[in-house]
């Protein structure tokens, strides 16, 4: 059974990595999800200052002394609507040797309770629209459709 | 050798459909078509099962593919596929006593292919699927076999993987090796061997003592592309996370102290080094299955310390042949009237196979039965039989012996009609 706690300074390297492989697999998914010459080091620095940040929230799961799992959160502005602030998964990475056994819900709910001791009673997840492994994840977990963000390049 | 042309042509294709009923008079045509069929008819609408004991369907099975990976030629789709398909059912006539029916189809995806098959399913007693691309050959098979009450099966996938478990089962008898803690090196993971690594658990192997190589390398958890194998092929990705223990990364890692490789990638030779087998344990068993030319040459294994050398070629000593599985498994499914052919069914199958060899007795050069010794035929249908009465998905109760003997009698009388055009029985 994994921990689930927030994240320390020594994680930061796996955390890093296991981000990193998620933008790769979102590459995957559509052209205009390429991604970055240098992913790694923008990974790392939005990982290093999320350690002191009040705005974002990273939470890893461990077991048996490894990080086998991480996910981001960042807080956002609902200007418009009620309540007023959301928190929204930017990045959620499982080992793949330690899927499909419940890790990814564990993650979820540590989120939904620390958000909740801190004032905010909703969550949102971004993900690629042909990550159907993730649409399927996130309704398994109560969440459900509300945006559709449409893409087109200008030529 | 004829040129394969002008012989193709000279028959028109290889084979054609025959009555078996006698016609002694104008007016059996009175019983063989109407009045009298619609009492045939009416008696399978009142009660289906009976379509079993008034049709051909007990016997018959479509050849379906859509011609997308045929041979070694690829994508040349399902009129270029026909020849191979015709040949196919010859081999499952003259081997098995099994009527089959080459069906290439013309489909646009999977799901249409799915569709046509699920379509056709009431003519037949079986499916063989055939030379479809991989992943998609694991996909349509699993979901057919899921969805048909009829035994749905992909030879390239479970017929080479059946034959390859036969000869590993005899050759670590013959090594006295113990499978539970026995290193296995997977060269390629294509439609063959995804399914003999999971048959090779069903007989004590594990699948974190099993190293698997494709195209880039081992697979294992960490490995960069892992992610995207879990959209693109989750039954490569269902390897890459449960083999592998050791989470060797080079092709030397894999090799290093392995007890076993069984290679079913791309033709050789020179596509499995020699320094690599010299890296494996001693009395190393190598299977090199590519065809037309094994990835490595049964005498270079040799002189690099493997013990056992196992082909896909009949010129050389153990042919590794789906031709060993495929007619025997039919025969013993369709006279069971089975719904389905599992894993357990193949493995069932795949014993039967080696015992016999064992019985003739088996050494470095002879861990297999060869195509020319049919008797195994009808034993491995009785065995197969009895494991569907077993699993509760035989339509058609019997023991074992009374199926072997319905399996043999049957492969008898068709050697006997075949009589008129086959001269070379074994």
């Amino acid at each position: 059974m994994a921990i689930i706690r927030r994240m320390n300074k020594e994680d930061i390297p796996t955390v890093v990595d296991f981000f990193v492989r998620m933008y790769r697999l979102n590459s995957e998914f559509d052209p205009l999800l390429e991604s970055a010459s240098d992913l790694e080091q923008r990974v790392k620095e939005v990982v290093e200052k999320c350690v002191e940040s009040q705005d974002s929230l990273i939470v890893v799961a461990e077991e048996n002394g490894r990080i086998v799992g991480a996910a981001r959160v960042t807080i956002v502005d609902r200007m418009f609507y009620e309540p007023k602030k959301e928190a929204i998964v930017r990045e959620f990475y499982v080992h793949p040797a330690k899927r499909r056994e419940g890790i990814g819900q564990q993650i979820i709910q540590y989120l939904e309770s620390e958000l909740s001791k801190m004032g905010i009673s909703v969550i949102g997840a971004w993900f690629p629209a042909r990550n159907l492994i993730a649409a399927s994840f996130y309704k398994k977990m109560g969440f459900r459709d509300i945006y559709y963000e449409f893409i087109k390049k200008i030529e | 050798m004829m040129d394969p042309i002008e012989y193709h042509k000279k028959y028109g294709g290889k084979i054609e459909t025959m009555p078996k009923v006698p016609i002694n008079s104008y007016d059996d045509f009175a019983i063989i078509y109407t009045p009298g069929v619609a009492e045939a008819s009416k008696a399978i609408a009142k009660d289906p099962d009976k379509v079993y004991d008034l049709t051909w369907k007990w016997n018959t099975v479509a050849i379906v593919t859509d011609g997308t990976r045929v041979l070694g030629l690829g994508n040349i789709g399902p009129e270029a596929s026909l020849p191979v398909m015709e040949g196919k059912a010859l081999l499952f006539k003259y081997l098995g006593g099994v009527d089959a029916v080459p069906i290439p189809i013309r489909v646009k995806d999977e799901n249409q292919f799915i569709e046509v098959v699920k379509a056709i399913e009431p003519s037949f007693g079986g499916i063989n699927l055939e030379d479809i691309d991989s992943p998609k050959c694991f996909y349509i098979l699993e979901e057919l076999q899921k969805s048909l009450q009829i035994p749905v099966w992909h030879d390239d996938q479970l017929g080479t993987a059946g034959a390859t478990l036969a000869g590993i089962i005899n050759a670590y008898i013959l090594t006295n090796k113990d499978p539970k803690e026995s290193k296995v090196v997977i060269f390629g993971a294509g439609a063959s061997n995804i399914p003999t690594a999971r048959l090779l658990t069903k007989i004590g192997f594990r699948y974190e003592n099993m190293v698997v190589i494709d195209s880039k390398g081992p697979l294992y958890a960490d490995r960069k592309d892992v992610d995207k194998l879990m959209f693109e092929n989750r039954w490569k990705y269902e390897l890459a996370i449960k083999t592998n223990k050791w989470g060797a990364k080079t092709i030397e890692e894999a090799f290093r102290g392995a007890d076993a490789i069984i290679a079913a990638s791309t033709p050789g030779p020179g596509v499995i080094k020699k320094e690599w087998i010299s890296l494996m344990n001693k009395d190393a068993i190598v299977f090199a299955l590519a065809n037309p030319t094994p990835e490595i040459w049964p005498w270079e294994a040799k002189e690099a310390g493997a013990k056992i050398v196992a082909t896909g070629r009949s010129d050389f000593p153990n042919q590794v042949n789906n031709s060993l599985i495929f007619p025997a498994v039919f025969r013993g499914a369709l006279d069971a009237r089975a719904k389905g052919v599992t894993d357990d069914m193949i493995v069932a199958a795949s014993q039967t196979l080696a015992k016999f060899a064992r019985e003739k007795g088996i050494n470095e050069n002879y861990i297999i039965p060869r195509m020319d010794e049919w008797e195994f035929y009808y034993k491995v249908a009785g065995a197969v039989a009895e494991k569907a009465v077993e699993l509760g998905l035989a339509r058609v109760v019997k023991t074992r012996e009374e199926f072997e003997e319905i399996a043999k009698q049957r492969i008898l009388r068709v050697r006997k009609e075949l009589s008129a055009v086959v001269t070379v029985w074994q």
